[in-house]
């Protein structure tokens, strides 16, 4: 039965694409068909990833690899195929599951918009994607499906296109993941060169193989470990892809743009899967990560640059859904930064609670921005809590568990990460602390100015349909119990870690309240309480009771307040760099390379050549059949006298 | 009577295009008329479910009528490529010939075109050999020249002729020297009898080499390859544009089988005497395609001699491999025949589709078409995209990747022929691209914007949609599950000949 289970496993990914096909050619015209049939597939799909997590969880060593010859051309092989394994078997359920509820939400947001089928067709197509990506078996199928998701989300960021700010965000979103797409290709494409006798007799560029793969590249002094073509180099030109994806310093930029898109695409696409999927992939090329020290330290100080620097920008923030994409961007940073560090299982936990809490806080802003009547504007909010009962609490407990409140999920993930950043480097611990500090201030701020206080727009606020309120309700549950899985409080201690691991890992297994109160009273435990306590506090005072703090930084610290106001200038800087540096030097250039050499010579001879080869042998077409004979006559003839003298 | 049964199962397919020939001419004058082409497509169609599920897995070739016809893995995958790519054709050119003032007979020419193609790909024996080449080619000759009424057709068809019986004659001498010196018309006697004799050193190779020169001109004028191809723009643009889509593919690939089976089944020992040929077709071919292309596409001159060229470059892209003479280069080049005959198949049903609809075969008028026709835009972009080996799909893209592939890993020669595909295909993608560029940028042009209203045209078909359809699917498919064709071309190259016979016999 598992096995039947993890044999058909295909079906979860194969189901959304159908449908999406479907939609797309046959049944665009039906709301309800279209809808039905997208929901349909993915609600098959977290039916069945539950099962195959269930299965795998019987019985994590026994990995399923299938691969399936794709080109197949002498020593040069690619493969498709799926692989489930314990990741994967996470990631299914975490994918199914916040697809599912935001499809269901999508019926409420959408039911006004013309485009409602094509919008569903897109989400099946890039549940479809996504569920491609976390199967693949090896970097090149993960490449695929990695431009396929980015196709995507071009696609949807881009679902309002009349509007120039959505065409813009999805241009924008779209270049920097080029650089970054860029970046990863070139890593592959070296991994495989170094290696390319070695995948003679196996599965070309398989995750499987890439320890093997490593530790022969680095046993045979194949390629050094750091220099300028090296395993670092390699690794972190791999890192751009996932730098780009996870919108990671100094790539974050176009994340926050993307909140062009509709909501529910932020909540799927932009907060819980695809921006995931960095993540994800430097999860699976731990390997090649592990293999260089230098390597793993950029890995960490770049999630910790990233976790600190974007809390700092989402302190300031106005609009509803940017506070929350630079929010998504610092925890993020987070969890490349336990990756970094070596916290596989911390990393990859707080990825997976993160999927669900920020996925739901998205859904609450959309919430929100209805009801409003497409308002973003905070300080075009306050007081919904009376209108919004149900919207304000599940955001309360969102809220909560990204701010680490005990017990909560969240407060389990992130605990994890700040503990393993103790561990291993205490900068990175201060860091890891004020991000927490910051992100506990900034999304309380963001609840009280929402939720609390006087209404101070000019709509008039209702609670959504259950469309809407429903997925909420479902998302607020794993929100608040997911985290359970790594806790000391369930029998058996971190069920999570066990799971999930790199190499021998390092779970405890004993458990009970006495082992909670331990590790919650040492430093790393107090600390994350601490920041949580203070920030919410902070956050209190000042939205609450009037406490002039943010006027306070607006005045007297004006640099600091105008900094993260304009997010630290990272926009202009790259605007002006573009517009003063490179333009500029390109035109420089391009005056002497394209005008004399490209265009002189290329362009201008090979059309001159073009068209005097052409134009000639044009008129060498006279149009006269006879002396096409002639000319065929003619050739034979020297072709035989050739041959003749050829073997005198 | 164990041999008909053999005759039967083996040609099966071929008897049920027989089998629908001979409907054809019954329904041809009777009212039903409409049924020549359900028939047909029924026929052929179970023909190639026949011959994919009972000849694809055989093992061993089968030769049958005395050694006349072979089913090895060489005749069985391009029979089942001109299978279907003549269902596509059949389907296509419904609406095409009610323009024709007699229509019916059309299909039945092409029907026989068809059967000879598919014999020809199975030729193991001289007669049967130029038997079915000219069936196909005096086929063809009529199909050009169908459009009674209509001077160019009728020019188009007389130039053919009088070319084609000129490239038959020297076709035929040089199979005329052959039989001379081995007696023989089988081709496994005269493979025995020419080794036996070239071995003793009673044969020597200037005459071989002769009548090699002799036997590739005749396949290359089938095969337009360049210093042969002159009379392929002007019958292209002349016929009608089912007939040109017959010559461009099917009769094509019949005549790539022929030159596969001449050069490695019979020819293999005399390698190095017609390796420099072959050699100097491809990339005069791919020079004076390629070039004359872009010069037709600047000139905006008609999009069926813009095919033509295109064919020209693309056949000698094709032959590079056969010129290298490796497994791995010949599988790639079968391969890329296979991708390249549905493709362009596709690209031409467009053509069709266009011209039905617009009554204009001009570039200049496929401007703004994507405004009109999205879906009819898209496909053609597709194909032309596959054509010039972009990855959109990667179908035409993995094709050209592996063919240049295995001719940059075939030595000094491979280097230069494949130095010379790559940059000529970079100014293939101009042109190619212009076309898509034209159709899908452009403000619409007249004869785009009166699509809806032309009283003349002869308006849309479903049966042509359909057609597309599928084309344009299966470039999608074959992009995505590549593998079992890649793998059947590869069996298919390295059975072939022991290729390594090559070096051992020389001198």
């Amino acid at each position: 039965m598992s096995e039947n289970i993890l044999q058909n496993a295909w079906l979860i990914a194969a189901l959304p694409l159908i449908s999406a096909l479907l939609i797309i050619f046959f049944f665009n015209f039906s709301r309800v068909i279209s809808a039905t049939l997208s929901i349909g597939a993915v609600a098959y799909g977290l039916i069945h990833s539950l099962l195959v997590l269930n299965a795998v969880y019987q019985n994590p060593e026994r990995v399923l690899e299938v691969n399936i010859p794709w080109i197949v051309a002498g020593n040069f092989k690619l493969f498709v195929g799926y692989l489930v394994d314990p990741l994967c078997a996470m990631m299914l359920v975490v994918v199914t599951a916040v697809s599912l509820f935001v499809q269901i939400y999508t019926h409420g947001y959408m039911k006004e918009d013309p485009g409602y089928s094509r919008f569903y067709s897109y989400l099946s197509l890039f549940t479809f994607s996504m569920l491609g990506l976390v199967f693949s078996t090896n970097l090149f199928q993960s490449y695929i499906f990695w431009e396929l998701v980015g196709v995507c989300s071009f696609l949807l960021i881009g679902f309002w296109w009349y509007k120039p700010s959505a065409a813009s965000a999805c241009v924008k979103a779209f270049v920097v993941n080029r650089i970054g797409d860029a970046g990863l290709l070139v890593g592959i494409l070296i991994l495989y060169f170094v290696s390319v006798s070695y995948w003679d007799n196996h599965t070309t560029l398989a995750f499987s193989e890439l320890k093997n793969v490593m530790k022969v590249l680095v046993d045979g002094n194949v390629l050094p470990v750091v220099g300028v073509l090296s395993i670092t180099t390699m690794a972190l030109l791999i890192l751009m892809g996932p730098m780009a994806k996870s919108a990671q310093f100094p790539l974050h930029i176009w994340l926050p743009d993307a909140m062009e898109g509709p909501t529910p695409i932020s909540a799927l696409i932009h907060a819980a899967t695809m921006v995931a999927a960095g993540v994800y992939l430097i999860a699976r090329c731990y390997p090649i990560y592990v293999s260089s020290d230098v390597a793993m330290n950029i890995v960490a100080w770049i999630g910790a640059i990233t976790a600190i620097f974007s809390a700092s920008i989402a302190l300031s923030q106005y609009d509803i859904k940017r506070t929350l994409a630079y929010s998504t961007c610092s925890q993020l940073g987070l969890m490349v930064m336990a990756l970094g560090l070596g916290a596989y299982s911390a990393g990859l936990f707080h990825l997976m609670t993160h999927a669900f809490f920020k996925a739901m806080l998205f859904l609450c802003s959309g919430s929100v921005i209805i009801a409003c009547h497409h308002e973003q504007d905070m300080r075009e909010m306050g007081g919904l809590k009376k209108h919004m009962p149900i919207t304000s609490l599940c955001c309360l407990i969102g809220v909560l568990a990204i701010s680490g409140f005990p017990l909560l999920s969240g407060f389990w993930s992130k605990d994890m990460i700040i503990a393993a950043a103790w561990e291993h480097n205490k900068t990175l611990f201060v860091i890891a602390s004020i991000t927490a500090f910051m992100t506990a201030f900034y999304m309380f701020r963001l609840y009280f100015m929402t939720f609390s206080g006087k209404y101070r727009g000019h709509a008039h606020p209702h609670e959504c349909t259950p469309a809407i309120t429903t997925p909420l309700i479902a998302l607020a549950i794993p929100s608040i119990f997911i985290g359970f899985l790594g806790s000391p409080l369930i029998p058996g201690g971190d069920k999570f870690s066990a799971f999930i691991h790199y190499g021998e890992h390092h779970a405890h297994h004993e458990w009970g309240f006495g082992v909670f109160m331990h590790e919650l009273l040492s430093i790393q435990g107090l600390v994350p309480l601490f920041t949580f306590i203070v920030g919410t506090v902070l956050a209190y005072m000042v939205y609450v009771k009037g406490l002039g703090l943010n006027n306070f930084f607006k005045d007297k610290l004006t640099p600091l307040y105008k900094g993260s106001f304009n997010k630290w200038y990272i926009d202009e800087a790259y605007y002006g760099v573009l517009n003063k540096v490179i333009m500029p030097s390109y035109q420089y250039l391009w005056k002497i390379i394209d005008r004399v050499i490209i265009d002189g010579f290329f362009v201008n001879g090979s059309a001159f050549v073009a068209s005097f080869v052409g134009g000639g042998l044009r008129y060498i077409e006279t149009g006269r059949g006879q002396f096409y004979a002639l000319v065929m006559f003619a050739s034979v003839l020297v072709g035989v006298v050739v041959s003749l003298f050829r073997f005198k | 009577m164990m041999w008909i049964k053999d005759v039967v199962s083996i040609l099966y397919p071929e008897l049920l295009v027989l089998l629908a020939l001979i409907l054809s001419v019954f329904l041809s004058t009777s009212k039903n008329k409409s049924l020549i082409w359900l028939t047909s497509t029924i026929l052929l169609l179970s023909g190639l479910v026949h011959i994919i599920k009972t000849q694809i897995p055989l093992l061993e070739p089968v030769q049958v009528l005395g050694g006349m016809f072979i089913a090895d893995n060489l005749s069985i995958l391009f029979r089942t490529l001109i299978l279907f790519s003549s269902i596509l054709l059949i389907l296509g050119s419904i609406k095409y010939t009610e323009g024709f003032v007699h229509k019916s007979e059309f299909m039945i020419i092409l029907l026989s075109a068809i059967l000879g193609a598919m014999l020809l790909s199975g030729a193991n024996d001289m007669i049967s050999l130029f038997v079915a080449l000219e069936t196909m080619g005096l086929s063809a000759i009529m199909l050009v020249g169908y459009s009674k009424y209509d001077k160019r057709s009728n020019e188009a068809s007389l130039k053919y002729l009088l070319n084609s019986a000129s490239a038959s004659a020297i076709f035929l001498f040089g199979l005329s020297l052959l039989y001379g010196l081995c007696g023989s018309t089988h081709f496994y006697e005269i493979k025995f009898k020419l080794l036996q004799s070239f071995l003793n050193g009673t044969v020597n190779i200037s005459i071989i080499s002769v009548m090699l020169v002799l036997i590739i001109g005749g396949i290359a004028f089938k095969l337009g390859g360049a210093p042969l191809h002159m009379w392929s723009p002007d019958v292209y643009e002349g016929a009608p544009t089912p007939a040109t889509a017959f010559l461009s593919t099917i009769s094509k690939a019949a005549a790539f089988v022929i030159s596969i089976r001449i050069l490695f089944n019979l020819f293999d020992f005399a390698a190095y005497s017609w390796k420099p040929i072959i050699i100097v077709i491809s990339i005069l071919s791919m020079l004076i395609g390629n070039f004359v292309a872009l010069s037709q596409a600047i000139n905006k001159a008609s999009i069926k001699r813009l095919m033509a060229y295109s064919s020209i470059a693309q056949i000698g892209y094709i032959l590079i491999g056969l010129a290298l003479c490796k497994p791995e280069t010949i599988s790639a080049s079968i391969f890329y025949m296979v991708i390249y005959s549905i493709m362009n198949m596709g690209a031409f049903l467009c053509i069709m589709a266009f011209g039905n609809e617009a009554n204009s075969d001009n570039i200049s008028d496929y401007a703004g078409l994507a405004k009109k026709r999205p879906l009819l835009a898209f496909a053609f972009a597709v194909c032309l995209f596959n054509l010039a080996g972009l990855p959109i799909p990667p179908a035409g893209f993995i094709a050209k990747f592996l063919l240049f592939k295995a001719s940059f890993d075939a030595g000094n020669m491979g280097i230069i022929l494949g130095s010379i595909a790559l940059a000529t295909t970079a100014l293939s993608v101009y042109y190619y691209s212009y076309v898509a560029k034209v159709m899908i940028v452009d403000e619409p042009s007249q004869a785009v914007s009166e699509m809806d209203t032309n009283k003349d045209s002869l308006g849309k078909s479903k049966e042509l949609n359909l057609a597309i359809a599928i084309a344009v699917t299966s470039v999608f498919l074959l992009a995505i599950v590549s593998n079992p064709i890649l793998k059947y071309s590869a069996k298919t190259a390295q059975k072939l000949s022991s290729l390594e016979h090559i070096v051992t016999y020389k001198k």
